[in-house]
């Protein structure tokens, strides 16, 4: 999997950075439960377009739609750093 | 997947076909320059046609103190600057909006000013009693936001304006929501400056709005420059409106304002409330009886149709991103640009998920939003 484009998303809070992120391939089952890892998740799968929630503890929360090619990515702290980690995570999804 | 926009106390959506067909016709044209092309140009007769159309719709006498300007941010900018407060104390409210707080609490902070910011009560509700309270020797003036973005709560504004005038206090009023879905009476409710926005509920384009400038008051600008005439002048010209309004007119805006203005004459404004608060009444009939989700309906003063939610299992920005994202619903969450009010009526810190429909929502768009927050309370994730 590929970050293909990545932009900044309004965002009541400070202290906070929010990023949509766009990938090349559509976002499946398997993906989430890779990024998931053992992490904490909520997952939606009786919605038509099933929801999903990762926190990544301390670092980020990922959320997004199974079968949908964006996710978005909410960067707790140092969101560059976390945000490169990110990025590895998802190069390595085959 | 089917769409539908229910975040109208941010921006309508759609705008009236006049609305579009004219400002079309509009930029088909030619832009005459202001004031110099005799008859080919219309410009100058929108533009007065749309002032005389907002004077009728604020029952304001001379329609020239109505300044355009880029929405009520701009207009309240210009309102609270350009009164020039100096050592002097001002009274706000917690249900007030940042175009509202963030002025005034710069000027706190440059030491211009002391503020007190009055609380509402658990409905979003300001008693004007506890306004009276606050005034000092050093007072000068109330800024009240007329209706909540938040909960759609109406002031009362005529009180409020009657203890303004007992204690000869400026009177500031922000109708960004009210305007176009309240009558707003702005010369027998003596308001000193009314700030109002064309994108909302006169379902004008973004990027236009106005400030009522009551006779007898001046301000001084916060914007200088071209005004199409007496260019051999080189101070602002102290006609108004052109005091205030330097730059080139925002003609598309007033274009669509003043065709929203007219879409709002012949629909008639008690028309197009009783349709919006039909489909309101019908959420929250439908939605207060789910366990999983509580409707912060806040009190019979809720007049805007506005409609917010709390649930339970699931943060207010996450219920937006679902219904957005799996059901293709425009809502919004957060904290809508007023962070005070979260506090009186509950939702602090996150905010809440607000539903506000337009005048074009159909009983189907809002079925479907209902059938839609059932699916997501009856869903149990993992």
């Amino acid at each position: 999997m590929r970050i293909v484009d990545s932009k900044l998303i309004e965002n009541c809070f400070e202290g906070t950075d929010i990023k949509e992120i766009l990938l090349d391939k559509e976002i499946s089952k398997e993906f989430i439960f890779y990024l998931k890892g053992d992490s904490f998740m909520q997952y939606f799968p009786m919605f038509s377009k099933p929801f999903f929630k990762i926190d990544v503890s301390g670092k980020y929360i990922i959320k997004g739609i199974v079968g949908f090619k964006t996710l978005r990515i909410i960067l707790k702290q140092k969101p560059t750093e976390v945000y490169k980690e990110f990025e590895r995570l998802v190069n390595n999804f085959e | 997947m089917k769409k539908v926009y229910l975040n109208n106390a941010a921006t309508s959506y759609p705008k009236p076909i006049s609305v579009l067909t004219a400002v079309n016709e509009y930029l088909s044209k030619p832009p005459f320059h202001s004031a110099r092309a005799g008859f080919e140009n219309v410009d100058n007769d929108i533009t007065t046609e749309c002032r005389n159309r907002l004077a009728k719709l604020f029952n304001v006498n001379d329609a020239n103190r109505i300044i355009f300007t880029s929405g009520s941010t701009e207009s309240l900018n210009l309102a609270i600057l350009g009164s020039e407060f100096n050592n002097a104390h001002i009274i706000t409210t917690n249900t007030e909006h940042n175009s509202v707080l963030r002025p005034l609490k710069t000027l706190e902070r440059e030491k211009r000013i002391s503020l007190s910011i009055v609380a509402s009560d658990t409905c979003g509700s300001v008693s004007p009693d506890d306004i009276e309270k606050e005034i000092n020797s050093k007072t000068s003036a109330i800024v009240i936001n007329h209706a909540s973005n938040v909960t759609g709560i109406v002031q009362d504004l005529k009180s409020i304006s009657e203890i303004a005038n007992k204690y000869n206090l400026r009177f500031i009023v922000d109708a960004s929501q009210s305007a176009g879905v309240i009558d707003i009476d702005f010369t027998g409710l003596n308001i000193d400056l009314l700030a109002f926005t064309g994108h909302k509920s006169l379902f004008g384009l973004q990027g236009i709005g106005g400030l009522i400038i009551k006779e007898g008051i001046t301000l001084k600008p916060i914007k200088f420059g071209g005004t199409g005439i007496r260019s051999d002048y080189l101070y602002q010209p102290e006609d108004l409106p052109l005091f205030y309004e330097a730059g080139t007119p925002n003609m598309p805006g007033i274009v669509s304002l003043n065709e929203g203005c007219k879409y709002i004459e012949k629909t008639g404004m008690i028309s197009i409330a009783n349709h919006k608060k039909e489909l309101t009444g019908l959420i929250r009939n439908s939605i207060d009886e789910l366990p999983s989700v509580r409707v912060l309906d806040l009190s019979e003063k809720n007049n805007l149709a506005i409609i917010n939610l709390m649930f339970y299992d699931f943060e207010p920005e996450d219920a937006s991103y679902i219904l957005e994202q799996s059901f293709g619903i425009v809502t919004r969450s957060g904290l809508h640009c007023a962070p005070l009010i979260h506090i009186s009526i509950g939702s602090n810190p996150l905010g809440t998920v607000r539903i506000s429909p337009s005048h074009f929502n159909t009983i189907d768009d809002i079925q479907y939003l209902i059938d839609s927050i059932k699916i997501i309370c009856e869903g149990r994730g993992f």
